[in-house]
């Protein structure tokens, strides 16, 4: 992920946009997956467990949190992994979608 | 097997929502954001179209074979989830199973199907989730 603060100490004062868009690109994005009334929870839970390499009791969380709240935030990285995320979890007919980190 | 046959009907149409089961199986990636959702389809939808075929056709041989790998089980899995989006959606269903017993205009036999599929997957994700590897993840 590309650094903010190294930007910042570039000594160069048109940098203040410059260093505005590296902020934009730096910011993490946050992989989302929502509740839907077809997929199975033990499904969901295995989904977390194996995609991600989460504990089972951190993907039952997770799992709970979608059905009970309507979404929950998975991961979180850059915009290539949280991409990559997105698409094994489609693949595995999970609906996620991606959106920048507030 | 009927229903992967449909599947691998509407997986192979090319109008990409002709069916509305398709949504359902290939979300969008970026909510608020076309050029970016365009690329993600672009990109992905090959590769998820191919996936859920090649898993389609590991049905048959899972449900003919005596003994069958974690590769095989894994795409048996992935097929029965597929299936089940698409009947789901066609069911518009609920998060309550017996609700399907009283909304009407569907066949028993698609009610039947449905059922029947969600049980299968529950006792394949059972025994996928006792195999798992170990935990990677440190955090809580």
């Amino acid at each position: 992920m590309t650094s903010t603060s190294s930007v910042s100490t570039r000594p160069d004062a048109s940098q203040g946009v410059f260093s505005v868009k590296e902020t934009e690109l730096g910011k993490p994005w946050v992989v989302i997956v929502w509740n839907d009334p077809i997929n199975l929870m033990t499904y969901v839970t295995y989904v977390f467990q194996k995609l991600f390499g989460y504990s089972r009791e951190k993907a039952t969380r997770l799992m709970l949190d979608v059905h009970h709240k309507g979404r929950a935030a998975v991961a979180t990285g850059t915009r290539e992994r949280a991409e990559m995320d997105v698409f094994r979890l489609h693949a595995h007919g999970l609906w996620a979608t991606m959106e920048r980190s507030d | 097997m009927v229903l992967s046959t449909h599947l691998a009907t509407i997986l192979g149409s090319e109008e990409p929502y002709a069916d509305p089961s398709m949504r359902r199986l290939f979300p969008p990636a970026y909510v608020d954001d076309e050029d970016a959702e365009r690329s993600y389809q672009d990109l992905v939808r090959g590769d998820l179209v191919a996936q859920r075929a090649r898993a389609l056709n590991a049905v048959d041989h899972v449900t003919h074979s005596p003994e069958v790998d974690d590769e095989e089980m894994a795409a048996f899995l992935a097929a029965l989830n597929s299936l089940r989006l698409v009947i789901g959606t066609h069911l518009d269903v609920s998060e309550n199973l017996d609700d399907l017993e009283t909304e009407g205009g569907f066949s028993s036999s698609t009610v039947g199907a449905y059922t029947y599929l969600s049980w299968l997957e529950g006792q394949v994700v059972d025994a996928m989730s006792a195999s798992l590897p170990p935990s990677t993840d440190t955090s809580t």
